[in-house]
């Protein structure tokens, strides 16, 4: 009886020993037939193959550790080639890695590209499963990893995202939604529009923006008819708040004003350069909006009031308040009355007979908020507020089960979502309130890729780069009104504050002559010929240009500069002359004795402009106070500089 | 025996359950044309467009806007015959150094205190797409 049950009981125990073996052996089996070591084997059979010796691998498992970042990246099993510069032109995964500015032993993997790091297998270091929230990037979007760590600004190596950001402020997204570190951009206000447009442009420009202005920024709602009737009844009963505005003189109350009023008019408009920032019927700058129809587009008394002031109909505008005279004023409204306007409706003018909704007004507010017209357009009527969509500080984390893809049937991964969402904002819920921005595709996955680096990521401040918003400059008192007046900052930089468009003038008081400064606000005239938008004259009085002037002259100097000792004789000359010509070839860029290159700036001209201590200063260094330029650094020696100097500041004078 | 097939049943799952598979969901690929040009020559693209179309042309075939006022004339980098007697380094070293650098015009200046060495590879990566592309398209023609 006992003999049989232990019998019994060995065969139990003798079954489920070999079992256990089965099991125990399964792993070793696993990692026998385990992909990367196929990939390792494969790898040392191609690299036989190559004309240079490259060393074979150990097989094994390589990783990165770098316990500071939390990473642990084994892609490197498979990816065997990253760091061996001879196999460019082999397949993946064993191809050499591009050369860029990092390197994988400072940053592992996972940092810039994302997956995970810790898998051995392709499926999971790819990472698209249920529980990992962070699949490895698509190729498109690579530059998303680089916004980890570059944190707002201009990344001067990521072109991509840097485009996205430039976007993202540009189309003002910040104006809906919460993404740190984008300013609100200036968009007119609509208090007081009625007096400005009439209805019909109102009901146009609603239905369809971008077919009233191909240029703008102004997206398009879809809204229905009966959506857009009840927005234009709201805006145009709103007429108690508007600025009050100076009737028109009688010179301009004619259809067609006079002609000699006409003509004058179209001069001062070239004058003033107008189409240096607008458009004129697609032609011209691209800062401001389009003026080929814009006499059928807003009223008349508006435009002439405008014209004289447009600072006080729409406070913070990026446009100059001209130094235009009364007549100046009557006259480029004369002539952008005669000659801007929409032809093709000319005919259908007549207002179209149209009854308000007995409730329209109520309605109207509740559509304005709905959409918040408010995030982008001020308008002071009490009950509109802002009504903002969803935060995106973190979008490029956000997990991705949390995104509602609806039955659009689109891949389920966080990039396609952002993708899909701002190329097509009604795609995954049908009302949804974002409206169509019409991108292309470059800029679509720019857009992607710069809200993709909007990260919640817990790599160490440290290992951040460093971004240092640009500090605030606030002149006061004439001089900031001034700057305000000509809206100096729409175009130019001083210590920091406003767009880089044209020169940074912290130090133009070293740069220029006192007295080129002053015939230049005179007149100015285009330093590059190659540039569209040009500097506009602003008509100053005489005073204005005294003492913009001087304040430059005396504020805005730099001793660095100014110290810098400079002698011109014959010997410099002679020798500069040869520079510039048979070594450094400055004159494929710069017309010299008017033969040359069209890019940079004539050299003809320079003394009567420059200090000779600034022309040193940019040639032996041009990148030293704006880093985006392109003339090269030609790496000039102390002598050959001051030479080059003495050379292009005798030019002129000859 | 119940003791036996418990056992085995218990194994055969662990078994099972380590080899299942998930089942795989067809989805509509979303996004986006994938460039034909590779990383380095993308990256290229970007500092072409900045440093060389006022000269070489946006197209690469030497017309850029300033071109005209150049003697010699930009260099054509759709020209398949030239390119390909021009290694890579030699284009590298014509891009860093200037055209004082490979014994040609100096017009071409010196880039490497501006555009740092690996940019220059992702250049010359870019400007070699300009004769292969336009290489193929002669041959498709042919």
């Amino acid at each position: 009886m006992l003999i049989e049950k232990v019998k019994d009981m060995s065969n139990v125990f003798a079954i489920t020993s070999i079992l256990f073996l089965v099991v125990l052996a399964i792993s070793p089996a696993k990692d026998y037939f385990s992909e990367w070591r196929a990939f390792q084997h494969e790898y040392n059979e191609l690299i036989e193959e190559q004309p240079r010796r490259i060393k074979p691998v150990e097989i094994g498992i390589k990783q990165f550790w770098l316990p500071d970042l939390g990473v642990t990246d084994r892609c490197t099993s498979c990816h065997l080639g990253v760091s061996e510069i001879n196999l460019v032109d082999i397949p993946a995964p064993f191809k050499t890695h591009p050369v860029m500015y990092h390197t994988t032993d400072e940053f592992g993997c996972t940092p810039c590209h994302q997956g995970q790091g810790i898998a051995t297998t392709t499926k999971e270091s790819v990472g698209h499963e249920e529980f990992w929230n962070d699949p490895m990037l698509p190729l498109e979007f690579a530059e998303a990893g680089c916004g980890t760590c570059h944190e707002g600004g201009i990344a001067a190596e990521a072109p991509v995202l840097t485009r996205g950001r430039e976007l993202i402020q540009d189309l003002n997204c910040v104006s809906c939604h919460n993404l740190p570190g984008y300013e609100d951009k200036f968009v007119v206000s609509l208090d007081g529009i009625s007096n400005k447009v009439n209805r019909n442009w109102i009901v146009k420009w609603l239905s369809s923006p971008h077919e009233v202005e191909v240029t703008t920024n102004m997206p398009d709602f879809k809204l229905t008819n009966d959506e857009v009737d009840l927005l234009a009844d709201f805006l145009m009963s709103l007429d108690g708040n508007s600025v009050e505005m100076v009737p028109l003189p009688a010179d301009l109350l004619e259809e067609w004003p006079d002609e000699d009023l006409v003509e004058l008019g179209s001069t001062r408009f070239r004058e003033a350069r107008c189409i240096s920032c607008h458009l004129i019927n697609g032609k011209g700058g691209h800062l401001a909006p389009e003026l080929g129809k814009i006499a059928s587009k807003v009223t008349r008394e508006w435009l002439f009031n405008f014209i004289k002031d447009p600072k006080t109909l729409h406070p913070g505008i990026p446009m100059p308040i001209y130094g235009f005279s009364k007549k100046d004023v009557k006259a480029v409204t004369a002539y952008m009355v005669t000659e801007f306007r929409d032809w093709d409706a000319e005919e259908d003018s007549v207002q179209i007979k149209h009854t308000p909704e007995p409730d329209f007004y109520k309605k109207g507010i509740a559509l304005f908020n709905t959409y918040n017209c408010q995030g982008c357009h001020e308008l002071n009527v009490p009950g509109v507020g802002k009504n903002m969509g969803p935060d995106l500080s973190a979008i490029g984390s956000i997990p991705q089960t949390q995104l509602e893809f609806g039955d659009s049937g689109i891949e389920t991964t966080r990039p396609s979502y952002i993708y899909n969402k701002v190329k097509n904002p009604r795609i995954f819920l049908e009302n949804s309130r974002m409206p169509i921005f019409d991108l292309k595709d470059d800029d679509l996955i720019a857009i992607t890729t710069a809200l993709l680096a909007m990260r919640d990521s817990d790599i160490p401040e440290k290992h951040k780069a460093e971004y240092r918003p640009p500090p605030e400059y606030k002149p006061q008192g004439e001089f900031g009104r001034l700057v305000e007046k000509y809206s100096c900052f729409s175009c130019h930089v001083i210590n920091g504050e406003g767009y880089l468009l044209a020169s940074d003038l912290s130090n133009e008081g070293s740069r220029v002559r006192y007295e080129w400064m002053k015939s230049y606000f005179r007149l100015p005239y285009t330093l590059r010929p190659i540039l569209t938008e040009r500097m506009p004259n602003l008509f100053m009085s005489e005073e204005e240009i005294i003492f913009i002037s001087d304040y430059f002259g005396l504020l805005f100097v730099n001793d660095e500069i100014d110290k810098i000792e400079i002698t011109i004789d014959a010997e410099s000359i002679l020798d500069g002359e040869h520079l510039v010509k048979e070594i450094y070839g400055c004159n494929s860029c710069h017309l010299i004795d008017g033969e040359g290159g069209y890019v940079g700036t004539p050299f003809d001209e320079t003394s009567k402009r420059s200090t000779p201590q600034w022309v040193y200063t940019w040639i032996m260094d041009p990148q030293k106070y704006r880093p985006d330029l392109i003339c090269p650094d030609q790496g000039l020696s102390e002598i050959e500089g001051k030479h080059i100097t003495a050379y292009i500041m005798n030019l002129s004078k000859k | 025996m119940k003791l036996i097939i418990s056992i085995t049943t218990i194994v055969l799952l662990l078994i099972l359950s380590s080899c299942s598979s998930e089942p795989k969901k067809e989805l509509s690929k979303s996004f986006a044309t994938q460039s034909a040009l590779n990383y380095s020559a993308r990256q290229g693209e970007f500092l072409y467009n900045k440093y060389c179309t006022v000269c070489h042309g946006a197209g690469g075939e030497g017309d850029g806007f300033n071109a005209f006022n150049l003697d010699p004339k930009p260099r054509d980098f759709t020209d398949f015959e030239y390119l390909s007697n021009f290694s890579d380094d030699r284009l590298f070293e014509a891009i860093n150094q200037g055209g004082r650098g490979i014994n040609k015009s100096v017009n071409m200046p010196s880039w490497k205190n501006v555009i740092k060495d690996y940019q220059v590879s992702y250049l010359v990566s870019y400007i070699r797409h300009f004769s292969t592309t336009n290489n193929n398209n002669e041959m498709i023609e042919k």
